[in-house]
């Protein structure tokens, strides 16, 4: 089985273990945190690509990948996040456990040296890579309108949330990202090692002393900030706007996308947390829930019709993908099953069937080491001690009356329709 | 039962065929959280044209796709409800190769193993609800068109084959789909839902005599005759060297394929031709490095390869503002191996690379229960990877780069944005 542990290393990290043998593989990451809304967004984003491609010890990619090679295929990739008003930026590392390898040891000690020598030994930034890099980023920021299944509920988000730093982009924005500098890049590392709190999470089958140990190496030259800036969350509890607010954009392509944005107020940080987890299950969170049977198998109006909430920010997306002629037919039911969930249209089956199905997915994490790796990190940005275990208990004591009452703090908000205008 | 040992990867497989033909495969997984179980048919888009009792039959390609949806619905309900009401996750797929019913569970394995074995082997088709379905994979369809790197995956298939049914998308487009109807859903679960040609596999906790005893309960008691298929006759050549798409993008995503010969073993030969392609331009190759300092690739780019009845390409996907001259690189690249051969110590650490992708698969027991399936559809069991590895020399490797590097042999596929007059 596994064992979860938060442990403070001796220069002032924060460390997840989680303890386990089954996994054949072991994940690292490294993640500093910075505030969303903070000068310097697009810098942050553009760090981790920059610093993966100028380490003093694996000078350029080829270096880098050349090593993750020896290492068995292990991985460590930047990555940049945004969770609530929070900017993540790091390294995520996995490598294979040590007992597979046909010679050599140090398997793991190896990928944390590697992936702590990326963030803590660049060798100086040189404007061929800041450039590479940053159009690189520009081309990333760019595509993220091309699949537009998450462009419609990133567009959704902007449009609810314009005015919070929540409609920020995590990656930057293209303009800004365009004329960064090396020199500019080079103060900014300095000001994020200066100042952003430093978070470790690690899976696999080392005790968390030995694990511990063994980071305390890696991340030796590593010098915590003197008085770290922790992101502050933001989450209103009602709808911003007055009334309903409706925008409709339209793309050269076939299918329109129709998502809905509620506001529920209720975060990881509140008690009925799980009940609003319940109540995103019943509502459209799976195969059994409201939507699935109603948008999707008795109107067959589409082939997804799913709700998703944003644990840190107490708000939720429902999206569709339909015909555009369809849009107020698929409206009007995904508005009417609101609806009747909150005047306690749910039964206690349904509520139980979906206390389950949270419980056994939010179990299914234990099997994947990079699924815990974002749920701890996520939890160590809310300042939340919660384990995984906890959680779960907690989601098995929700009663119906309480998903009910979570519902009814669901407000519709925004509702975007991403318009198919034929491609 | 036959208990297969794989000591160094401290795995085993305990397997049994029944009597009516039905393989079964179970993996241990005594510390899993979870436990997958899937019922896989050897029957994929690509078997489209069959023999079935003397009589011959020219499907539509996607009819795979809409026997997988078909087959959920039930005369008493909806197979995924089912599962959902016991707190399981169900899903499937269909590819070219395999159509996949799977489900995972943290309780209760018995009950959602006995759904699965049900649904799968009871046919329930109407009238009324296989026109329903028309309207969801209808809308499945078109958020497959609207998806770029789909489209380019569809191209560069279409590219490579001029006849092999694999140049047409696993789920068929709105017009081909429209005239399937009970009868012909009948007729290909008759031909290839027969227990010798489904395989059921499981990976976690579990009795396998209890397994074995649901498994021969619920099945039926005899296997029709497997229809024989036909994939024609596909030139050795590429049919075309180029097709370009117009779609809503930010810039141009691109698929190089290479075709190779139809392979004798296709496991051994699936793995042959990864390496190949990670040895021409993986991540740490100088090529590689080359087109990614030029700019002309980023960390998008992926080299991959794809074997299925009749065929087999590598394919290099990306995105690029000039796939033309990452071709013409990527053929150079290909000449120049065929005339000097593998660098020994790219091969070697792609090798090792390789390795460790594939102990990092066996780590979800989903990817298990998948890889089992493709390999034993293959002739093989999915931990003959390290043996198959071990064994694997240079010249294995060489002789596809060679085939791919022969004149004619290569297709690329370009999605490119739409200029403003077209939008």
């Amino acid at each position: 089985m596994h064992k979860t542990k938060r442990m403070k290393l001796r220069n002032g990290i924060g460390l997840t273990c989680v303890t386990t043998n089954q996994s054949r593989t072991s994940c690292l990451s490294a993640m500093l945190a910075l505030p969303l809304g903070a000068e310097g967004r697009s810098l942050s984003a553009l760090l981790p690509y920059v610093l993966r491609s100028s380490c003093r010890d694996y000078p350029g990619q080829q270096a880098v990948a050349a090593q993750l090679d020896e290492l068995y295929g292990a991985r460590v990739e930047p990555v940049v996040r945004k969770r609530g008003e929070a900017q993540l930026i790091g390294f995520v590392a996995d490598v294979m456990d040590e007992r597979y390898a046909m010679q050599g040891e140090g398997l793991f000690a190896d990928t944390a040296k590697l992936l702590a020598s990326l963030l803590l030994h660049p060798a100086g930034f040189t404007k061929e890579v800041v450039d590479r890099e940053a159009s690189q980023l520009c081309a990333k920021i760019a595509a993220q309108a091309d699949d537009k299944t998450t462009w419609a509920i990133r567009r959704m988000y902007q449009h609810m949330c314009d005015g919070e730093a929540y409609s920020l982009s995590e990656l930057g924005d293209m303009d800004a990202v365009k004329c960064i500098t090396p020199e500019q890049l080079t103060e900014h590392y300095h000001h994020v090692m200066r100042t952003a709190p430093l978070e470790l999470f690690y899976c696999g089958s080392l005790e968390p002393e030995e694990a511990a140990r063994q980071l305390e190496q890696a991340m030796e030259a590593y010098t915590p900030p003197a008085e770290p800036v922790r992101p502050t969350f933001d989450a209103p509890r009602a709808p911003l706007h007055e009334g309903i607010r409706e925008v409709t954009e339209e793309e050269p392509v076939v299918q329109g996308k129709l998502t809905i944005g509620l506001r529920s107020g209720i975060t990881v940080f509140d008690d009925d947390y799980p009940a609003m987890v319940v109540f995103n299950a019943c509502f459209g969170g799976n195969t059994a829930s409201r939507l699935f049977r109603t948008v999707r198998e008795q109107l067959s109006l589409c082939y997804y019709a799913t709700s998703m909430t944003e644990k840190t920010k107490g708000v939720i997306a429902v999206a569709s993908g339909i015909e555009t002629d369809s849009e107020p037919q698929a409206r009007a039911e995904i508005l009417h099953q609101l609806e009747d969930i909150q005047q306690g249209g749910l039964t206690a089956d349904e509520v139980e069937a979906a206390k389950r199905s949270v419980m056994a997915s939010l179990r299914t994490i234990f099997d994947s080491p990079l699924q815990l790796e974002n749920f701890y990190q996520t939890q160590a940005v809310a300042g939340l001690t919660e384990t995984l275990d906890e959680l779960i208990e907690r989601i098995g004591q929700v009663s119906v009356a309480e998903v009910t009452a979570a519902a009814q703090k669901a407000a519709p908000d925004t509702v975007y329709f991403l318009k198919g205008a034929g491609a | 039962m036959t208990t297969i040992s794989y000591p160094h990867l401290d795995e085993c497989i305990q397997t049994t065929v029944l009597d009516n033909g039905l393989r079964i495969y179970c993996v241990p997984r005594t510390d899993s959280a979870k436990t997958f179980a899937m019922l896989a048919a050897d029957f994929g888009s690509i078997d489209c044209s069959f023999t079935l009792d003397g009589q011959k039959y020219d499907v539509t390609p996607g009819i795979a796709h809409f026997l997988e949806h078909k087959m959920f619905e039930e005369e008493d309900g909806n197979a995924l409800q089912k599962f959902t009401a016991l707190g399981a996750q169900p899903n499937a797929f269909t590819s070219h190769t395999m159509t996949a019913y799977h489900f995972t569970c943290t309780s209760r394995f018995y009950d959602c193993l006995e759904i699965l074995l049900r649904f799968v082997t009871t046919p329930y088709f109407t009238d009324e609800n296989v026109a329903k379905e028309k309207g969801i994979i209808g809308q499945e369809i078109g958020m497959l068109d609207d998806r770029p790197s789909w489209q380019a995956y569809v191209g560069v298939l279409e590219g490579l084959y001029a006849v092999h049914p694999v140049r047409i998308s696993v789920a068929g487009s709105k017009q081909t789909i429209a005239p399937i109807d009970p009868e012909v859903l009948q007729v290909c679960h008759r031909g290839f839902y027969s227990p010798a040609n489904l395989v059921l596999i499981v990976c976690g906790q579990y009795e396998f005599d209890r397994v074995v005893e649901l498994a021969k309960r619920i099945t039926p008691k005899e296997s029709a005759r497997i229809a024989a298929r036909d994939y024609g006759q596909e030139p050795e050549q590429a049919a075309v060297p180029y097709i370009e798409k117009h779609m809503a993008v930010s810039r141009p995503l691109f698929m190089l394929g290479c075709k190779d010969s139809i392979p004798e073993q296709p496991y051994q030969a699936q793995l042959a031709g990864e390496l190949a392609a990670d040895c021409v331009c993986g991540k740490s190759t100088v090529l590689y490095d080359r087109l990614y300092q030029q700019g002309l690739l980023d960390r998008t780019f992926d080299p991959d390869y794809f074997t299925f009845s009749g065929g087999a390409c590598a394919i290099f996907s990306g995105e690029s503002e000039h796939p033309q001259a990452v071709r013409e690189a990527i053929e150079a690249e290909l000449h120049r191996i065929a005339e000097e051969g593998l660098d020994e110590a790219v091969f070697r650490r792609v090798k090792k690379a390789a390795y460790g992708k594939y102990i990092r698969r066996s780590n979800d027991a989903s990817e298990v229960c998948r890889m089992q399936a493709e390999a034993c559809f293959s002739g093989a069991q999915c931990f003959d990877f390290a043996e198959a590895l071990r064994e694997m020399q240079p010249e294995d490797v060489l002789q596809h780069i060679r085939h791919w590097a022969q004149e004619g042999m290569t297709s690329l596929a370009v999605v490119t944005p739409k200029k403003e007059a077209e939008v």
